[in-house]
């Protein structure tokens, strides 16, 4: 005898995820059995689809008395037809799968991260909803960045896996990495990190389990866990540090939220890594990593640089000795939803995307445009190239250009684009009292003083003090013989960590590198390794080599604020109180002899007007640097 | 004309949606998953709504195809282990859910709300929890405080009870 009943019960089970295999077997084997049975099954489908529907959009039972009127009157069906039909209208007309924030979401501002939905990769995974039981895997220069139905976000750190047990209770089990956020709802951070046999909880309420091999499980509360070990349950307390074995009990510490999670900071994070033997950009995940840093224009320079190419840095000189994969990543922050449009162009074979869609050139190839619709929010842009051999030519191996309001095609805001620093270096992005940092500090508003150290800097030849419209008094340099000397650099601090800024406005000379600060030449005649100059108009500073070049130009007879920070191997430099490039793994000064303003050695003379030159023995972080900017411009 | 299309397709699609979503339901039998699934198909028909013939098929036709496809692709979907029966199904849901019309839902919609009138608090408060809360019977059973077998019984005799319910009411009104 057919057994409605039990197809019933196993379906209403199956629907609401509850079912389990052996069941769902079972089903199956039911419904294959007779037609009769395949028909009440289809009905019960008609039916349960009937109910929820229904269900949905009743008032909460106890908040309102239902009315026969309000039953009858009431257009259920329009109601129904328009809870379903109106996100597809949206879907349709938009394009975009901008989902309501019903359940976990990847965010867009993710990078690198793959989704496994049933042992299969899924592609575009930001435009998916998340679904029981899939896998997220953070790449090992990655990030995942999770939104809750509350609109909280959590982080996944690099190379971290995580599980999505039950996507509507945002409920996912961390296996490996760690995660943290802010969960509004108490304004609690929370951390959860996990390895082998090491699990830490510092505060928060989160819906979270802990893979198995951590022995730990959901926990729910204001910083508690269950743990389970041999069966047992037990509540732990938040700062508890567990190892396998044997608990560990710590006080429960007090940390600033912003440590927890990678701030949001202006730039392009690029990195250079050894090509394979292929020179496809994208090939190069296996390949060792040659530099990474910071700059703030997607665009390659090619030929402009005197063969100091910026592809390469390594601890000697830049002479490029072979090809090298190039990638640049970044945020790109969109105020108002609307199609977007780009374009790719450039000497070198690269590639752009941006919301998992990609065009790409290959050498010397004409230009391609890629149009896209973004929602308002942060979204993760990738372009990659090959560092190839300069040819001394002007032009771009590599350019991206967005359509502006006005219709033509430009670099794209530096404004709008935003790395996330994973690693802070606290030194440089804590500020400081700025003033007591100060170990030389040259007005030049008619005189040499250096009111820190209370003498005068010497001059060499005859520079003149000369009036400006906007600052007054200020020095003039002739580009011919005029220099300053000053303190040494050690005793100034400048061969450990060190920020020199100054207001430059420059004019035109007839040879291309304008020095602004060198050191003087040993007696042996050993150069100069304090190398602060403008080359073709571009900031550049290096201990002699492996330099850092920013991209942006200075424009003549215009002041701007200048900034050179050096701090363990980072290079960085700021126009205008914002940093326009980085760069690592350079070496630190380490010179005894006396500071030089206005040339290097014997030749390249500056030419043209500064003022407020300041020397810190510190890394000014990059608040401190714009506020310097804001104050004295 | 390209406002039209949008009309056009949304028209096409707002008058099969019921039918595919339970069509999609009956090939893979979780709320959740044919949630996704359904608004997949719908991104991917109106991606490749160009392609759409109306003189080699209906939309409904050409919308079950994608879902189908879709399904197909699933590794969860009904009866993955036997292929026939698989087959069969797929034929019998597309003929079964292809005659649904919104009329009909119209007048099972009333029904069936009236039905829920006549239940008293604490059944209406469940079918809420199930349905419209969208709770498993073990969260159901902890917050009223009785077991998830319990739970899972008293669907099962309302869902039989509503049914019946629903059946009278469509015989009196005919």
């Amino acid at each position: 005898m057919t057994d409605f009943g039990e197809i019933d019960r196993l379906l209403d089970k199956s629907l609401n995820s509850e079912i389990s295999v052996q069941e769902t077997l079972r089903l199956e084997t039911l419904c294959s059995q007779t037609d009769e049975n395949l028909n009440y099954y289809l009905q019960l489908i008609d039916e349960q689809v009937t109910l929820k529907n229904a269900l949905t959009v009743l008032p909460p039972i106890g908040d309102e008395k239902y009315t026969d009127s309000k039953i009858s009157k009431f257009p259920f069906w329009l109601l129904f037809c328009l809870i379903i039909t109106l996100p597809i209208f949206y879907l349709a007309f938009q394009k975009v799968t901008a989902l309501p924030p019903e359940r976990l979401t990847i965010s867009p501002r993710s990078q690198e991260v793959s989704l496994i939905r049933q042992q299969q990769e899924v592609q575009h995974p930001s435009q998916l909803r998340l679904i029981t039981g899939d896998h997220i895997k953070v790449g090992d220069e990655g990030e995942l960045w999770l939104t809750t139905k509350q609109n909280d976000s959590i982080y996944i750190s690099p190379g971290s896996v995580i599980k999505i047990n039950h996507h509507s209770q945002e409920s996912l089990t961390l296996i490996k990495g760690s995660m943290s956020a802010v969960i509004t709802e108490n304004g609690s951070p929370f951390i959860l990190t996990t390895t082998d046999s090491e699990l830490r909880i510092i505060g928060g309420k989160v819906k979270v389990l802990v893979a198995e091999t951590t022995v730990a499980e959901t926990h729910e509360g204001t910083g508690e866990i269950t743990r389970l070990k041999d069966g047992q349950k037990r509540k732990l307390i938040a700062g508890e540090k567990i190892q396998s074995g044997d608990f560990q009990t710590f006080p429960i510490k007090q940390q600033e939220v912003s440590q927890f999670l990678p701030s949001l900071l202006n730039g392009i994070r690029y990195s250079y890594h050894e090509l394979s033997s292929s020179n496809t950009p994208g090939r190069f995940k296996t390949s060792r990593e040659i530099d990474q840093g910071i700059t703030n224009l997607f665009k390659i320079k090619r030929g402009e640089h005197e063969g100091y190419t910026r592809y390469q840095h390594d601890k000697h000189s830049h002479i490029h000795t072979s090809d090298f994969h190039i990638t640049f990543r970044s945020l790109l922050k969109v105020n108002e939803a609307g199609n977007y449009s780009f374009k790719l162009s450039g000497s070198a074979p690269s590639t752009f995307t941006i919301s998992n869609k990609s065009i790409s050139i290959g050498k010397y190839s004409k230009e391609v445009s890629l149009n896209v619709q973004l929602n308002p929010g942060l979204h993760s842009i990738t372009a990659q190239s090959i560092g190839i051999i300069e040819d001394d030519t002007p032009g771009y191996s590599m350019r991206i250009r967005m359509k502006s309001y006005t219709g033509s095609y430009e670099d794209i805001p530096a404004e709008k684009l935003y790395y996330s620093e994973r690693y802070p270096l606290p030194n440089i992005f804590q500020n400081q009292n700025v003033d007591k940092k100060l170990s030389a500090h040259l007005p030049l508003k008619g005189s040499f003083k250096d009111q820190v150290n209370k003498e005068d800097a010497a001059p060499i030849g005859n520079p003149q003090f000369t009036l400006d419209p906007k600052y007054g008094p200020v020095l003039k340099l002739d580009g011919k013989d005029d220099s300053l000397v000053h303190y040494p650099v050690d005793k100034l601090g400048m061969n450990i960590s060190y920020t020199a800024t100054l207001w430059l406005n420059m004019e035109e000379q007839d040879h291309y590198d304008q020095v602004i600060f060198s050191n003087q030449q040993d007696a042996g005649g050993i150069s100069s390794n304090l190398v602060i100059l403008i080359r073709r108009m571009y900031p550049y500073l290096a201990h002699l080599s492996n330099d850092t070049i920013a991209d942006e130009k200075l424009k003549y007879n215009e002041w701007s604020h200048l900034a050179f920070r050096y701090h363990e191997g980072r290079q960085s430099i700021f126009l205008n109180g914002k940093l326009a490039v980085s760069s690592f793994n350079h070496t630190i000064l380490s010179s005894h002899n006396s500071l030089i303003i206005g040339r290097w050695n014997s030749s390249r003379h500056l030419k043209g007007k500064v003022r407020d030159i300041r020397i810190y023995n510190a890394p000014l972080s990059a608040n401190d640097i714009n506020t310097l900017y804001n104050q004295t411009k | 004309m390209k406002e039209k299309k949008h009309g056009e397709f949304i028209r096409n699609f707002a008058t099969v949606q019921s039918a595919l979503y339970r069509y999609i339901c009956s090939l893979l039998p979780n709320f959740s998953d044919a949630d996704d699934i359904l608004q997949e198909v719908a991104v991917i028909s109106w991606d490749k709504y160009d392609s759409f013939d109306p003189k080699q098929s209906s939309f409904q036709s050409w919308i079950f195809g994608i879902a189908r496809n879709k399904v197909l692709h699933s590794k969860r979907r009904f009866l993955r282990t036997q292929n026939l029966m698989a087959k069969a199904l797929e034929e019998k849901a597309e003929a079964h859910f292809s005659q649904t019309n919104l009329n009909h839902i119209e007048e099972k919609q009333d029904a069936l709300s009236q039905c829920v009138d006549n239940l008293d608090n604490k059944q209406q408060k469940v079918l809420e929890l199930r349905y419209k809360n969208k709770l498993p019977s073990d969260a159901i059973a902890e917050q009223l405080k009785r077991t998830s077998q319990q739970i899972r019984t008293q669907l099962f005799r309302l869902r039989s009870s509503l049914r019946s319910c629903i059946n009278n009411k469509l015989r009196d009104n005919s």
